[in-house]
């Protein structure tokens, strides 16, 4: 059929109508894939978020049991929880033994002349001696330990406490270490200082009484607590690590290289813990982030342009000789048929928990100092406000509404880069901030089109930090 | 065959025979679309192969008040604006042309056109010409319309059509005189 067309736009338009050529084969092909990929993970996941959430849990339980091994670290691996204390009332001596037979042993003088180094070589026969005095509770203890070791080729763990303190001159029971030999306190003994503390205790409890056996069943938890109670502090025993308590406010800027309008801000609030030991730390927490998007609706409709009455039925009544019509009528609203489109912006908020594990290393000069850490961080989205696209004032048919920004997904996960100073501002108080790089594993949008590029974000975390 | 709507009702519900019937029933016509507004083959492949996944991900907001067809069509175009946007990196801002927005009166000589030859005059088109003429004249969106889609002001998107519609006018010609020779 030959057209005349009036101009060229006619010409154009009028051509395209029908113009349907056939798509390849392997585009259907590739969104089938696509969209079943997107149905079994639900949007946000698939092998490769499978990989990476176990690698982040690889690293998260990496993380905890490194923690864990630095907090051990300062204790000998040969004692065990299970030692008994024993004072000898010949030599007014006290030992720690471990249940182990290898185990070192510690005596430590019951008088003010004390000479840690020699008493600490007193013999593991010695002991032995003394431990196999029939009739002690001692003695019973070894076969336990013994008997222990045989069934679980293990060392027995055996929580018995042994304080022999002989009675003899008072005639009643006279306790004076709840004999609590923890690790740490059996290493420290080796030394002087700290026997000397401990035997001064002993001798202002006792009055240099011999002791007599007692047998005190506790647990390891008692035997803290209760070495705690008889050499006071731990302070005094060394402190190899310490716990910070932080608080940071961070805004952040995500830059999207796919997609320039998609960049946002994030303002977030954390709380975190420490641990610090010499120079590096690992460092965790919580913290909430509010983060904010420009919204676009693609709002598509016809204008209305009035109304005008549809007959829908006529009836007819006889007036005197007349037949008057009467018009049943219904008012239609009249839109036009071209499609309008308009742009409506929305602020839409967003708000997050976040999980970091971070290690660092960190050195200080005087009253300043600076750090490095890096780790990963999860957020999972916890309350979101998307407002709907508004009516508008003016009358009109809408026929679509699109929304040109995709959804967020609900985890992300991230690894952050972080340097910083801190500056001492008080005994206990530091202040401290700095720049943080933050790069997204996964992307912040489910949006199918930005999966192969990964968007980072910029920020600075300020924060207060409380030593313990 | 299902109806249209029975058609989008079971590709919400994932149905795989649904959504590939949905695909062939409507791909060749966005495909035309898509092929008028990207600067060849494979980014026309692309568009329409993103425009799909966007419009199967969406359906489920479409609201039966307006026709099929022109939401999907929308989603297309906009997945091109979105295309081309991605690769725009500076758009200067024109002063409209006055100088030849006349049309010449006699198309009749056109009526045997086939669409894949003025399909290949637009794709000689310089890139933003393109996306205004298209836009414009073929879907119908307004310059102030236009302007917010692109980013850019309403006189460039006037100026742009402007000198897309004479430079086609040339090619027409060039085309007609090809024949007549």
């Amino acid at each position: 059929m030959s057209k005349n067309y009036t101009n060229m736009d006619d010409l154009f338009r009028d051509k395209f109508e029908n113009f349907e050529p056939t798509p390849p084969d392997h585009i259907w092909d590739n969104i089938k894939s696509r969209i079943a990929e997107r149905q079994s993970g639900k949007g946000n996941s698939g092998p490769g978020n499978n990989l990476l959430l176990s690698l982040t849990g690889l690293l998260v339980t990496l993380g905890i049991l490194s923690s864990f091994l630095l907090i051990n670290e300062d204790i000998p691996e040969k004692i065990t929880p299970t030692e008994t204390f024993i004072a000898d009332a010949g030599t007014e001596s006290l030992a720690v033994v471990s249940s182990e037979t290898e185990t070192a042993i510690f005596p430590v003088e019951a008088t003010n002349d004390i000479n840690a180094a020699t008493k600490a070589d007193i013999q593991e026969e010695n002991i032995f001696q003394e431990e196999n005095m029939p009739g002690t509770s001692k003695d019973k203890d070894k076969k336990k330990k013994k008997s222990g070791k045989k069934k679980g080729g293990q060392p027995a763990i055996n929580p018995v406490v042994t304080s022999t303190v002989p009675a003899e001159r008072t005639g009643k029971l006279s306790l004076t270490a709840k004999a609590t030999p923890l690790k740490a306190a059996a290493v420290d003994t080796r030394y002087s200082s700290e026997s000397e503390t401990v035997n001064r205790d002993m001798k202002a409890d006792n009055q240099n009484q011999p002791l007599t056996s007692i047998s005190n069943r506790n647990t390891h938890d008692d035997l803290t607590s209760n070495l705690s109670d008889l050499y006071g502090s731990h302070n005094d025993y060394g402190k190899e690590g310490e716990w910070i308590l932080g608080a940071f406010l961070t805004p952040e800027i995500i830059q999207y290289p796919s997609d320039a309008n998609l960049n946002n801000y994030s303002y977030g609030f954390e709380l975190a813990a420490i641990w610090k030991r010499k120079n590096f730390f690992i460092q965790s927490g919580a913290g909430l982030s509010l983060a904010k998007d420009q919204g676009k609706y693609n709002i598509n409709y016809n204008k209305y342009l009035g109304t005008y009455e549809d007959v829908y039925d006529v009836t007819f009544d006889s007036i005197g000789n007349e037949l008057v019509p009467t018009f049943h009528t219904n008012m239609v609203a009249v839109y036009d048929t071209v499609k309008h489109v308009r742009i409506e912006n929305t602020k839409r908020k967003y708000t997050y928990i976040n999980v970091p594990l971070l290690i660092g290393y960190s050195e200080e000069f005087r009253r300043f100092g600076w750090f490095v850490k890096t780790g990963p961080s999860v957020a999972f989205m916890i309350g979101k406000n998307e407002p709907v696209a508004s009516e508008g004032d003016e009358e009109f048919r809408l026929l679509t509404i699109e929304n040109q920004l995709p959804d967020r997904i609900s985890t992300q996960w991230s690894y952050l880069l972080t340097a910083g100073m801190t500056y001492k501002a008080g005994n206990k108080i530091n202040l401290s901030v700095e720049p943080v790089f933050r790069y997204h594993v996964n992307p912040v949008y489910d949006k199918a089109t930005l999966q192969t590029k990964h968007p980072y974000s910029i920020g600075l975390r300020m924060g207060l930090l409380y030593n313990f | 065959m299902y109806s249209e709507e029975e058609l989008v009702k079971r590709c919400i519900k994932q149905d795989a025979r649904a959504q590939e019937e949905f695909y062939r029933r409507y791909a060749p016509k966005m495909y035309g679309v898509c092929l008028r507004f990207a600067k060849n083959k494979m980014e026309a492949d692309d568009i329409l192969q993103e425009g799909f996944i966007k419009v199967f991900i969406n359906l489920k907001t479409f609201r039966n008040e307006g026709s099929l067809e022109g939401w999907i069509r929308r989603t297309i175009v906009n997945t091109a604006i979105n295309m081309y946007k991605k690769n725009v990196k500076y758009q200067q801002d024109v002063e409209i042309d006055k100088a030849d927005i006349k049309q010449h009166a006699e198309m009749s000589a056109f009526e045997d056109i086939a669409a894949e030859e003025l399909l290949k005059l637009i794709g000689e088109l310089p890139v933003g010409y393109k996306m205004v003429f298209n836009l414009n004249i073929i879907e119908g969106y307004t310059h102030k319309e236009i302007g917010e889609l692109l980013g850019v002001s309403e006189n460039t998107s006037k100026s742009q059509l402007s000198r897309a519609r004479q430079t086609l006018q040339r090619k027409l010609a060039e085309l007609q005189n090809k024949k007549h020779e």
